[in-house]
């Protein structure tokens, strides 16, 4: 044997190695300056113009939503109030906030409590009657009640049935209806008031984006959020959640599916959450998915379960658009500037309210006009006023 | 014994390796194994990193103007200053497979019909007040492109959405059998040129248009604008007067208005620079170099200067980034230095009643134009809007003097 050859055995594998090492060597190198992560939709549509290598990367699945550059601390939108205040221009919403009182309950983890249920609170969901995080540990500051079960996907049914026990035995009668959201949902509190605004709580009905399977009135997808009239979530509970001939008594299952086929045999009915032109009002993924057409293949799941037509393209979505979903915190504060604060001078969309109507009553009125050519009790059980 | 002899062989054969391949001082690197082992070391480290890589992002600007930032000194350099005032380099990196055709979508909501049946105004049918901004503030955009296959798709995104807006809008220059205004001047397309060209848009629009209109806005094809906002900026400007309005930024001793984030030049202005600022030994008479700065140059020479956008509150209305960037990205460095104004990056950076963002693709376009102009908040409709009763005079001061209420006044 020549000297210096010492491992001739290992020779092969310390080849190997070596080879891994320089491979990573170069790997880092050429990867090392500048890259900065920013996977979440919205800027998807950015990157295409800086340099990307994907396209069509915007989340479809839990698992993808990206938190990793979720900012530190909750952004503050301060002084873009100036001073132009139309007197008495957010009178409407102010009256309908009252009239139609929302409980939104939030599903979270404390792994989550940073990354995005301080987001969501510094956003939309303090626009809800009442926020609660259902989480896996208590925090009084964000608001979030532990609800004690185990983690992951296989309990997110046990969790559902909890938190809605839980809404349903302290705030039954202090609120009129009960969203369920996901801690990437994104909601139009206005928006969703707008929509309920033509229902009455007393009606055993529930909305959200709905889905043909496993049900013949079809069921609501959980991550565009859901909401229960009080009545729905008082059969719920009631002759529901303990009667294993009408909810599943399992800790796990799609938790939407399975609240859906639980309202079905109890009678709650399933409401159709378009516009009257047939726009959507509650949307399952980020905006860019349904308004760039052909951005979805036609072979997506998504195709096979929605229940009612869903267009691509400008036709897609409603003008008082409901939900969005995989909304990660940074669109949460993207979405929250142009939705809130982007304005367009002169442009009034205001509601127009006849000689001696009251504002509730003009606003009634137009919610009902808006309702879905499908949706559940259009006669009308008693008129509001 | 069969299994002796087979270790016998192996043991054997494992002390030939030094001189299999020709030569024992070279080891390792003469084994074609070590080779193999580097490739396959290599590989699957590529593969791991891939799979990493195709979830990050490399931020244009960020990379290019960070590797600049490390050879120069402080000041920053015009030679070395990034190209970000001329997006055209980015449109040759673009993802060309993703192709979206919407010339045959005609949309339900882009034609104006009242929905009195359901009681809810679309925010696209003029009221009283936008009508009369457009008929009192007559602007002329200008959009900086040339004809590339990959252009048609911003082409088609700008004429789509908001260049609809515009008094009249016409594009230097695009592909004839688009239908859109183009025209032919004699230049000769390409970076190099930019300067020229701006210089004979701004004759060409003096010479036809100087007395039919009152701003003459630039744009490129990846600029989104608010044009009301716009128009409300602009009402607050006496259009006989030079005005050279934009973001502003600051270079050395000169200060101009970002090409990027779009710029307006009153009809007094564009004549001036025409008759007065061109002829001067100052005003750059080469073809190249960045145009926007050029310009700037050119106008402070005769004693035109950019004017402070900043609303009330201190925000930026004319945005050099796009709005997810602002909010989202890091603060670039070279924003931070040629910005003349305190700047307040992520919530504070941008103004309710933004007029511009940079650097929009085609798909950003179509989003804003339906965050901007389609989704509406039931209930919370204009915070800002004025009174819209009495004679068209009147409500217009009325835009007017708001619009001066609104400015920064630093």
């Amino acid at each position: 044997m020549a000297a210096g050859v010492s491992l001739p055995r290992a020779a092969p594998l310390l080849y190997i190695a070596i080879g891994v090492l320089i491979g990573l060597c170069i790997s880092i190198l050429t990867t090392s300056s500048g890259t900065y992560d920013t996977s979440f939709s919205l800027s998807r549509a950015d990157r295409l113009a800086i340099n990307s290598h994907d396209r069509h990367h915007d989340a479809h699945d839990d698992d993808s939503v990206d938190d990793s550059h979720a900012p530190v601390n909750a952004l503050q939108f301060h002084g873009n109030d100036s001073g132009h205040h139309h007197e008495g221009e957010g009178a409407v919403a102010d009256e309908v906030y009252k009239k139609v009182r929302v409980l939104c309950w939030i599903l979270t983890g404390k792994q989550n409590h940073d990354k995005r249920a301080k987001h969501v609170k510094a956003t939309w969901a303090k626009r809800c009657n009442k926020l609660i995080f259902m989480s896996s540990a208590d925090d009084a500051d964000l608001g979030a009640i532990n609800l004690n079960i185990s983690e992951g996907r296989d309990y997110l049914w046990a969790k559902t049935k909890t938190a809605f026990k839980i809404v349903h035995d302290k705030y039954l009668n202090e609120y009129d209806w009960f969203l369920k959201a996901d801690d990437d949902t994104y909601v139009v509190m206005e928006n969703l008031r707008f929509m309920l605004l033509a229902h009455s709580p007393d009606e055993p009905v529930h909305f959200g984006c709905k889905f043909k399977p496993f049900t013949k009135q079809g069921y609501m997808s959980g991550g565009a959020g859901y909401v229960l009239s009080r009545k729905a979530l008082s059969k719920f509970i009631s002759e529901g959640v303990n009667d294993p001939t009408k909810c599943s008594q399992d800790h796990g299952g799609a938790e939407d599916a399975e609240i859906g086929k639980c309202l079905e045999k109890i009678g709650v009915k399933a409401g159709d959450s378009r516009d009257a032109e047939g726009h959507h009002r509650f949307m399952p993924f980020v905006p860019e998915h349904h308004l760039l057409p052909g951005h979805v293949d036609p072979t997506f799941w998504f195709w096979q379960y929605i229940y009612y037509p869903f267009d691509q393209g400008p036709n897609c979505c409603s003008d008082y658009a409901i939900s969005f979903h995989y909304v990660n915190s940074n669109l949460m504060y993207v979405l929250e500037y142009l939705i809130y604060h982007l304005k367009p001078f002169g442009i009034d969309r205001s509601l127009r309210v006849a000689e001696g109507q009251t504002l509730l009553d003009a606003a009634y009125k137009t919610a009902r006009r808006n309702m879905g050519e499908d949706d559940a009790f259009k006669e009308g059980t008693k008129t509001q006023k | 014994m069969g299994i002796e002899k087979g270790k016998e062989e192996r043991v054997f054969a494992e002390s030939e390796w030094p001189r299999r391949l020709g030569g024992g001082g070279c080891m390792p690197r003469c084994d074609f194994r070590f080779w193999a082992g580097v490739l396959i070391g290599i590989l699957l480290t590529l593969l791991y990193t891939e799979h990493r890589i195709a979830n990050y992002v490399r931020v244009f600007d960020q990379l290019k103007h960070e590797k600049e930032e490390k050879g120069a000194n402080n000041k920053p350099d015009l030679e070395q200053r990034p190209n970000f005032p001329d997006a055209q380099h980015l449109e040759d990196d673009m993802d060309d497979e993703h192709q979206i055709d919407f010339s045959g979508q005609k949309s339900k909501n882009e034609e104006p019909h009242l929905h009195e049946d359901h009681g809810l105004l679309h925010s696209h049918e003029q009221n009283n007040v936008t009508d009369v901004l457009f008929d009192r503030v007559q602007v002329l955009c200008w959009i900086m492109t040339h004809p590339t296959t990959k252009n048609i798709k911003k082409v088609t995104a700008v004429n789509e959405t908001w260049t609809k807006r515009c008094n009249k809008v016409i594009y230097f220059n695009t592909y004839n059998n688009l239908s859109v205004e183009t025209v032919e001047l004699n230049f000769t397309e390409g970076r190099n040129y930019l300067w020229d060209k701006t210089k004979r848009v701004l004759v060409y629009l003096h010479k036809t248009y100087g007395t039919k209109y009152n701003w003459f806005f630039k744009a490129d094809d990846d600029t989104f604008v608010v044009m009301e906002n716009l128009r409300y900026l602009l009402s607050g400007h006496d259009p006989n007067e030079p005005h050279y309005i934009g973001c502003g930024f600051k270079l050395h001793k000169y200060f101009y208005n970002s090409g990027g984030a779009g710029y307006v030049l009153s009809r007094k202005a564009l004549e001036l620079f025409v008759t007065e600022a061109l002829p001067k030994k100052e005003c750059p008479q080469g073809a190249g170099g960045p145009e926007d700065f050029h310009l700037g140059k050119c106008l402070n020479s005769i004693g035109v200067n950019v004017t402070d956008t900043r609303d009330l509150t201190g925000k930026l209305r004319f945005l050099p980034l796009s709005a997810v960037s602002h909010f989202i990205d890091h603060l670039p460095s070279w924003l931070e230095k040629y910005l003349p104004y305190e700047y307040h990056h992520k919530a504070a950076c941008c103004s309710n009643l933004v007029v511009t963002f940079h650097y929009i693709t085609p798909d950003m376009m179509y989003l804003l134009e339906f965050f901007t102009y389609h989704l509406s908040i039931f209930g919370r409709p204009a915070p800002y809007t004025v009174q819209n009763i009495g004679t068209t005079d009147e409500i217009f001061e009325r835009i007017r003097q708001s619009s001066i209420d609104f400015t920064n006044k630093d």
